[in-house]
């Protein structure tokens, strides 16, 4: 757009000024206008332009729902009906029963509680150490920077799946410790988008400003760095959260993680893998459900990276 | 030039420290298995140094479970193993680059939209279940594929083991599949819009010369470090998808060892993974180094 120059507004008649005003102010509303909507709605707009995120996020609700209203179950996951073993799905039997009589849809209700809290839980895990390792060697910069980062390649580099197999074969894992080994293995990518975020936003003039009114460390970091970053993290904590179910679910599967009879999706996988034969059911129904919330974390990690970093539209 | 050569020291330098890590991660495993096992955590230091000293001699031990030398039992399997992981990054290679390269053409595109949800399915999808899916599929309904092992009893053709090889080969390769296919077609988008693209077009030369003379082997060379990197995948990946199809390599060998708490095996397997590794990963810089000149050019510069 070009505005009017002096010659120009010289030449023009007064009309077409108050025109050009009206054209500037037009835009002043619009970005005040976005500005005023917040982040939440932004992302949700564009969200909802986006079909197959918004599929996404509607089974994902309604796994989790599932998953946590899995007690109104007629069924308990346990009660084994021994008269009715592999039974194949019916109305009574959604996904039928296991080789143990328990009604199988309720059970893989209960395993998505497991599932999804471990990899909830060893999202948060992770991008905890991460975030505060990366914005630290960001923020610090020198050597410190140059420690934690030759710390994060090491650990990047490391297979970290077959340790999870050494140390899990080690210590019978239970919940609590696949969410912490989980966690621990996982940050190393979130150290590193938060450290070079860290190192574009300390130099921005807003944080440059309250720098030099004062402001400390702490404020600086917890202030000022880590809320301007939060998109970046939640899009990487989404993307964690899909990579953490499906590490859980494999080492489930090699009966390396959540043990019987605490069931998680990879630990019914492994009990289905016998019935393969006959009952192929038993080994569809998790993988389903693994596949499809996996799915749109991923989905919707990308769609939000793409609503939350204009640029990466284009 | 100088950044690009320290670039190149730091990406072959994980190869120390995977191996330090590794060996710091070992002595606390041992440490719990001595504890556990004798009772007492007295000399770990001085075991765990001799062990480091015969494997620098080229002993891994015996193992508990069949007092059978490690070296012997990994050597005799080894080759299997990267037999599968060598199809699988050649079968992922050849899918994933056509099909990278017609997306990113057809950017928006229905070709484009299909292409990139099946890439996403493919990251999404576990690999052992996969393989339980093929299994079930090929072996069970279509009697097209064995479910597992590697050969027939006492046939020796090559025919029989690829025969073998499909299905293993297949659903290991798929994860990389579709992150090779992902990126070479943001790649090729990105490269499409570059000037040089517009200069050759201008200058008259044919799409399709454009697409497989420039665009291709621009979009490659980040290919050969991906690659690299994502044999870190192949080697887990392995591990799980030789245990569904009792494919005898070292990945089955080390989920026994584990079954049967065979340290040494399992101490035996690490090392030659982190070694698998460490190799993928120097091999890719190298070619990297030899495919693009410009890495070339700033080592030379660097070295005289």
């Amino acid at each position: 757009m070009q505005l009017p120059t002096q010659e120009s507004d010289r030449g023009w008649t007064g009309t077409m000024d108050k025109n050009s005003f009206l054209r500037v102010q037009k835009e002043e509303n619009k970005i005040s206008a976005n500005y005023e909507r917040g982040l939440f709605k932004d992302v949700l707009i564009s969200l909802r332009e986006n079909k197959l995120a918004m599929c996404c996020s509607v089974i994902l609700l309604l796994i989790l729902l599932a998953a946590v209203l899995a007690p109104l179950s007629p069924y308990d996951p346990d009660k084994q009906e021994l008269t009715n073993q592999l039974a194949r799905p019916s109305a009574e039997h959604w996904f039928g029963t296991d080789e143990l009589g328990r009604d199988y849809f309720t059970r893989a209700l209960y395993g998505g509680r497991i599932s999804l809290s471990v990899g909830f839980l060893s999202m948060v895990l992770s991008t905890a150490i991460g975030t505060v390792i990366g914005t630290v060697s960001g923020y610090m910069g020198g050597r410190t920077d140059a420690f934690l980062m030759r710390f994060t390649d090491i650990f990047m580099s490391v297979p970290s799946f077959l340790l999870m197999v050494v140390i899990n074969s080690l210590f019978p894992p239970k919940v609590w410790s696949m969410i912490v080994i989980l966690g621990l293995f996982e940050w190393c990518q979130i150290a590193r988008i938060t450290r070079a975020e860290t190192l574009s936003l300390k130099e921005r003039d807003f944080v440059l400003a309250s720098k030099h009114l004062g402001a400390s460390h702490r404020q600086l970091i917890f202030g000022h760095i880590i809320p301007n970053m939060s998109s970046s993290i939640i899009v990487a904590g989404s993307l964690a959260v899909a990579r953490a179910i499906l590490t859980e679910s494999a080492l489930s599967f090699m009966g390396l993680g959540v043990q019987l009879p605490k069931a998680s999706w990879g630990t019914m996988l492994q009990g289905a893998q016998v019935y393969i034969m006959d009952m192929p059911t038993l080994a569809i129904f998790p993988g389903i459900f693994i596949v499809l919330t996996v799915f749109s974390f991923n989905i919707l990690g990308d769609a939000l990276r793409n609503a939350l970093e204009p640029k990466m539209i284009k | 030039m100088v950044s690009i050569f320290s670039f190149l020291i730091i990406e072959a330098a994980p190869g120390d420290p995977v191996d330090n890590y590794v060996r710091a991660g070992m002595t606390k495993e041992e440490i719990e298995d001595i504890k556990r096992e004798y009772g007492l955590d007295g000399n770990i230091a001085e075991k765990y140094g001799r062990w480091v000293l015969h494997v620098f001699q080229g002993d891994l031990g015996n193992s508990i479970h069949q007092n059978r030398p490690v070296a012997e039992m990994i050597g005799e399997r080894l080759p299997n193993t990267l037999m599968l992981m060598g199809s699988a990054l050649f079968l992922s290679l050849t899918v994933s680059i056509p099909l990278g390269l017609w997306a990113g053409l057809k950017k928006n595109k229905l070709a484009d939209n299909v292409i990139s949800f099946i890439s996403y399915l493919g990251i999404s999808v576990p690999p052992f279940w996969m393989a339980m899916i093929m299994v079930i599929i090929f072996s069970l309904k279509l009697q097209l594929f064995p479910s597992g092992g590697m050969r027939t009893l006492n046939v020796y053709t090559a025919g029989d083991l690829i025969w073998h090889m499909v299905l293993p080969a297949f659903v290991l390769s798929l994860n990389n599949m579709a992150v090779f296919t992902r990126y070479i077609r943001s790649n090729t988008i990105s490269q499409l819009e570059e000037d040089y693209v517009l200069t050759a077009i201008a200058k008259g030369t044919g799409k399709r010369k454009v697409l497989f003379r420039h665009v291709l082997k621009n979009c490659l060379l980040p290919i050969i470090t991906l690659a690299g990197i994502n044999i870190a995948g192949l080697v887990c990946g392995s591990f799980v998808i030789e245990t569904i199809f009792s494919w005898p390599g070292i990945g089955r060998l080390a989920m026994e060892a584990v079954g049967n708490r065979d340290f040494p095996v399992i101490m035996g397997y690490t090392m030659f993974s982190c070694i698998i590794l460490i190799t993928g990963n120097l091999l890719a810089d190298v070619l990297y180094a030899v495919a693009d000149p410009r890495i070339r050019q700033g080592m030379d510069r660097d070295n005289g």
